[in-house]
């Protein structure tokens, strides 16, 4: 299993294929956002929202990385989680417009588009393989995309174990048979 | 309960049965840096005779180039 961000550093030969199709987020360059590595990087995530997109996102992910005998992709930050953080308006701008429309309608369906664009890459080159794919956010539907959902960076404290166990059987009435969660190593 | 569920699904779409090996042993840190550590740890359980159906590599597996210039996630 390997870990795929939805997200592109500018410099990168990936970014400018989303970019020049427009289907990147450009607030987060256009405000020169630096994430949290190293000296810090600026990007941006590309719009899940968009089928073509979705897409693109596979053929790089297979060219990439499946072709090399993966089996499964653990679907990190994809909140989208742009800016860590930030405030819940500026999460807004930083995913908009995209092209189903406006962010604040489709604010919290991404990490549901982005399962999608897996699920159904990978099945359209390998439709006798099982797909699994571990992600941090979802959407009501996101069973159908063989995921399962942790809960995140949670703490080490013993309340952060506590409003787990409500946490977990909250998410699985939700119909999302697959949760898990850290043992917790943020402190 | 059950026609409720079988409702949602109905909405929502139904969930496959996922790979066995997703219900075995993982094995998983932040982070393998290099394909040796990964690879070695993989053969230390083979060695042990412990179990194991998966292996997790984590992010930052994206190189920096020499100028600091960043490169992406895939």
């Amino acid at each position: 299993m390997i870990s795929v961000w939805p997200k592109f550093y500018d410099t990168t030969d990936n970014f400018k294929e989303f970019e020049k199709k427009g289907w990147m987020y450009m607030l987060a360059v256009k405000d020169s956002v630096r994430d949290w590595i190293g000296k810090g990087y600026v990007g941006s995530f590309y719009d899940a929202y968009s089928k073509d997109a979705r897409k693109l996102f596979w053929k790089q992910m297979h060219d990439n990385i499946y072709t090399k005998g993966m089996d499964a992709w653990w679907m990190d930050a994809s909140e989208p989680d742009i800016l860590s953080n930030s405030s819940i308006e500026y999460r807004k701008k930083l995913m908009h417009p995209n092209a189903l429309g406006s962010s604040n309608k489709y604010f919290n369906a991404y990490a549901l588009m982005n399962a999608e664009a897996i699920y159904n890459g990978q099945r359209s080159v390998d439709s006798n393989k099982r797909v699994f794919l571990l992600t941090r956010s979802g959407f009501a539907g996101l069973q159908r995309y063989s995921t399962a959902t942790w809960s995140g960076d949670i703490g080490t404290r013993w309340e952060d174990m506590k409003s787990q166990i409500s946490a977990g059987l909250n998410f699985a009435m939700s119909e999302i048979p697959f949760w898990t969660m850290d043992i917790g190593g943020f402190v | 309960m059950d026609d409720v569920i079988s409702g949602y699904r109905t909405l929502t779409g139904k969930a496959p049965i996922m790979p066995n090996w997703a219900m075995g042993y993982w094995q998983s840190r932040e982070r393998y840096k290099t394909q040796d550590e990964l690879l070695g740890a993989v053969s230390e359980y083979r060695k042990r005779n412990i179990p194991i159906d998966n292996i997790v590599l984590d992010w930052s597996y994206w190189p920096t180039k020499k100028n600091g210039e960043a490169t992406s996630s895939i």
